[in-house]
């Protein structure tokens, strides 16, 4: 069996997440999954900072990444992640309600590696969401810097 | 790290109110935070609900509105009957459907005050599609009314001063094939009417067929011409000489310009050069006859029996005759040498006396001196002196007659003198004849005429010159004198022309103002040339000079109007930008907020489906799926609506393309999405276009998938596709065999959620059709749709040609 990485998820609303892991958990994926709450902390968890001093190292298979948080919103932690050394290989996915295309081209701009609007519909967001963690968090190879 | 349990039954149903609640608060703080009035009544059409802008708009309050009739909180009257207009609630009521206002309605308000608005109402559907009340929609159009008349009293004003101006004036499109615009005056000069004019630009003839190619050469290099000449052809086939002024505005693909009839003026230029002509020809024949005169006076002299002797008044002599010489017993030469103040003999015989007398007095005198001659002959000499003018100096003639031969004949001076006042008499006349007709010219072709001597710095002109500059001949007599007459800031630009076209000899034409003695300011146009002699040493400037003042005052006007209406389109412009950011901004939140909602209830409504299927009634679960529809439906709302204002907003990227590359593309992922669908697709030959590909694609997608769609329940599909090339625009359609619609609802068709089948039939939210008329009109065509119900359907769509 594939081994199964750690999914970083980055949402604000409990709802989303509730929903979120309930899609992931009906494929045995919801397990490794680490939810922060906004950008703030999405950077903490990344750089070992404040309530993550003591976490284990290394980075995530991925980072789901809400645009619309709290405090740093999506747009500024992929900007960060970018332009910091030791994170800017990091793959990183937008789940947004969002279709607009100022989004889209903005996201792309600053080197997103897929950007995928949530659908009204569960059935299709379970879907979705389930294509998302198989394929980063078990089919897709990252350099070896990056593993967890 | 948090991982996330699964959720018990009761925080499940919780959260599901929650949405629910959480989804109508969205929808109130909408409705209490858009800029149109909104009001919700029952059935009973009394009021339940009002939002701020509706609370302003009536004059009530929601608290005392709440419960009373519409008709009270909402009276509507019709702008110009002031009759009671029906109330949209009612009709709305009775229709069970989207209903809009009539035009031109006003809402009076509690304290009287009037609003023209505009409004329309819809009805309120509970779960099971009973209207339980009606939301009214309105918004003040008081400041769209005054921009309005604004506008339209800007657009009278200048229409009045096009129509009315003493300039002929137009606009036509740059390659000439029609004239978009033309004003009285213009319409006069070619002796036509305007009417007839705008509907045949073959009205605008011109002498010369090349002409207008020279000059439509010469505009295209400079943008611009000014009082440039050419010769028209009138309707009567009279040839008539214009100056024109044109202006190319090669963006906007047309061209104005300005036309003054200059054919009275240049034949009173050529009768002034015919005048001076004749003038010429008179002074040459006056020399002539001078010449003549003077030879003959020289013979007269000679051969005169007369002693005749001149002198300047300072002494020497310049005429002395043969007789004289022979009487004096000295030979021409040495008299022609002789100073008659320096001769001794004078002195003493009292002679010089006699001359300074003449002289001084201009009184003739005489005198009969006795004299011993060098030959030893006593003789007696009659003096007779007098005196005359040449070349501005005195001088004396003295006349010496031998009285001791008394053989003279004493008539023959006098005949002489006779011929010449005779002749000076004639000349003056006919020159004074000429002058006058010369005036007379200019008078009536309110063209004044100067000369200005440049070496004796006089200047002269005609009435005419003197009526222009409003001073008398005295206050413009010499050029510092002119100078003063202008307006300070031509001073420097004017004597640099005067200078210039002196040390040149070159043709003088400048236009400059003067200021008259009650302030007032005149602007003249002056033309001239300079004369010189044969030593190229210039003597005189002479040329005219024509009051220009009206014509610069109407450019002036003109262009003042031009600016303001800039202006104005600028500043709407801006306005219109700045209402298209907040829509913008509208919609990106629509885009974020409106949708989690309502993925949240389509999520609690699948988890409880699934975790508790079987806990749940028949009843239960026919609940749930009713939620799950109304919820999917509301996502596709959401995403059409999105989409048919972003269509909106977006700016065009056009390009040239061809048309059959989408339109294949489209047909195949039709295809693709109706696989159990048999199609005859009937694809004509299509041009390429320039415009927006993205969107044309979406036009396409929308009109196909429809054709598709509305042909599912025949039995045999056939969809054709194809152009009819028009005169000005390309009109494309798709012909179905489907369903059909009733012609008479054709005009709803386009508009946005108008649908004219039950959703049970044919799915789709009604933007579709509404999307394609925004992009073509955006595109600058034209959407139409003919049909039969049960017969099939065409769609067409224009788009304009290129020019």
């Amino acid at each position: 069996m594939l081994k199964l990485r750690t999914i970083l998820f980055a949402e604000d609303n409990p709802k989303d997440v509730e929903l979120t892991l309930e899609a992931l958990s009906d494929h045995n994926l919801a397990n490794n999954v680490i939810v922060v709450r906004d950008g703030v902390e999405t950077m903490d968890y990344l750089r070992s900072e404040g309530n993550y001093k003591q976490r284990k190292p290394g980075n995530p298979a991925v980072l789901l990444l809400d645009i619309k948080m709290p405090r740093m919103d999506g747009l500024e932690v992929l900007k960060a992640i970018r332009s910091d050394a030791r994170l800017k290989t990091l793959p990183v996915v937008i789940l947004t309600s969002s279709r607009e295309e100022q989004d889209l081209i903005k996201s792309y701009e600053l080197g997103v590696n897929a950007y995928v609007v949530k659908p009204v519909d569960f059935k299709e967001f379970i879907e979705a969401v389930r294509q998302l963690g198989v394929f980063w968090a078990v089919i897709n190879e990252v350099p070896l810097e990056n593993k967890s | 790290m948090k991982i996330m349990k699964k959720s018990n039954t009761s925080k499940s149903q919780n959260e599901s109110e929650i949405a629910l609640k959480e989804s109508e608060q969205m929808y109130r703080t909408t409705m209490m935070s858009v800029g149109d009035g909104v009001i919700t009544t029952n059935t009973e059409g009394e009021v339940k609900l009002m939002n701020p802008v509706a609370e302003e708009l009536t004059g009530w309050k929601q608290k005392e509105a709440q419960g009373k009739s519409l008709e009270e909180i909402f009276p509507i009257i019709n702008e110009d009957t002031r009759k009671n207009v029906e109330n949209p609630v009612r009709r709305v009521m009775r229709e069970g459907k989207v209903a809009g206002l009539a035009n031109h309605s006003v809402l009076i308000a509690k304290d009287g005050t009037e609003h023209p608005i505009t409004d329309s109402g819809a009805p309120i559907h509970n779960e099971k599609d009973e209207i339980t009340g009606v939301v009214l929609v309105f918004r003040d159009q008081t400041l769209e009314r005054i921009a309005q008349k604004a506008l339209q009293e800007s657009e009278v004003k200048y229409r009045t001063l096009f129509e009315n101006a003493q300039v002929g004036m137009y606009r036509s499109k740059l390659d000439g094939t029609a004239i978009l615009a033309v004003n009285r005056k213009l319409a006069e000069i070619f002796g036509s009417n305007e009417k007839e004019m705008l509907d045949n630009p073959a009205t605008i003839r011109w002498a010369d067929p090349n002409a207008r190619g020279r000059m439509v050469e010469k505009l295209k290099q400079s943008g611009f011409l000014h009082d440039y000449e050419i010769d028209i052809l009138t309707k009567s086939e009279e040839i008539r000489n214009l100056s024109i002024s044109v202006h190319l505005y090669p963006e906007l693909g047309y061209l104005e310009g300005s036309a003054i009839d200059i054919t009275g003026r240049k034949e009173a230029e050529e009768q002034i050069r015919r005048l001076n002509e004749e003038l010429e020809e008179i002074v040459k024949q006056r020399t002539a006859q001078l010449q003549d005169t003077l030879e003959l006076n020289q013979k007269i002299i000679n051969s005169s029996s007369l002693g005749i002797f001149a002198c300047k008044e300072e002494g020497p002599c310049i005429i002395a005759n043969p007789a004289v010489a022979r009487i004096s017993g000295a030979s021409v030469e040495e008299m022609l040498k002789i100073n008659f103040r320096e001769l001794d003999s004078w002195k003493k015989n009292g002679l010089f006396q006699k001359a300074e007398t003449a002289l001084r007095t201009k009184k003739v005198q005489t005198a009969e001196i006795h004299l011993t001659t060098s030959f030893g002959r006593d003789a007696w000499i009659f003096y007779y002196f007098t005196t005359f003018r040449s070349g501005g100096k005195l001088h004396f003639l003295m006349i010496v007659e031998d009285i001791t031969e008394r053989k003279l004949d004493e008539n023959e001076l006098k005949k002489y003198r006779d011929h010449l006042e005779e002749l000076i008499k004639e000349r003056t006349t006919e020159l004074m004849r000429s002058r006058e007709l010369l005036e007379e010219a200019q008078t009536m072709a309110h063209v004044g005429s100067w000369e200005f001597n440049i070496v004796k710095d006089e200047i002269s002109g005609s009435e005419e010159f003197y009526r222009l500059f409003g001073v008398s001949k005295e206050q413009i007599a010499h050029y510092q004198q002119f100078v003063s007459l202008l307006h300070k800031d031509d001073w420097e630009r004017v004597q640099k022309d005067v200078e210039e076209s002196i040390e040149w000899s070159k043709p003088y034409d400048t236009d400059y103002r003067i200021v008259l003695s009650d302030s007032k300011v005149r602007q003249i146009n002056a033309r001239g040339r300079v004369f010189i002699d044969d030593t190229g040493k210039p003597l005189r400037m002479m040329g005219t000079c024509m009051d220009i003042t009206e014509r610069k005052q109407t450019e002036e006007e003109i262009r003042k109007l031009n600016t303001e209406l800039e202006d104005r389109v600028a500043k709407r412009t801006s306005q219109l930008e700045a209402s298209n950011k907040e829509l913008e901004a509208f919609s990106y939140s629509v885009s974020h907020d409106l949708r989690a909602p309502l993925r949240h209830v389509s999520g609690y409504v699948e988890l409880l489906n699934k975790h508790f299927h079987s806990e749940l009634p028949e009843k239960g679960q026919h609940y749930l799926n009713s939620i799950a529809d109304s919820v999917r439906l509301m996502g596709v709302l959401i995403d059409d609506l999105l989409q048919f204002s972003r269509t909106g907003r977006m700016e065009l990227r056009e390009s040239d393309f061809d048309m059959n590359e989408i339109v294949k593309e489209v047909i195949e992922s039709l295809g693709k999405d109706n696989p159990d669908r048999k199609i005859e697709w009937v694809l004509g030959k299509l041009p390429s276009i320039y415009g927006d590909k993205a969107l044309l694609r979406l036009v396409w997608m929308n009109l196909l998938s429809n054709a598709v769609k509305f042909t599912r329940t025949g039995k045999q599909t056939r969809i054709e596709i194809g152009v009819k090339k028009e005169k000005k625009e390309l009109v494309f359609f798709v012909r179905d065999n489907g369903v059909g619609f009733d012609i008479q609802y054709a005009q709803k068709l386009f508009g946005v959620f108008q649908r004219l089948h039950p959703a049970e039939e044919f799915e789709g939210t009604g933007v579709g059709l509404a999307n394609v008329r925004r992009i073509i009109l955006r595109h600058g065509g034209r959407t139409w749709a003919e049909a039969e119900l049960n017969n099939g359907a065409i769609f067409y769509f224009s788009i304009p040609k290129k020019n």
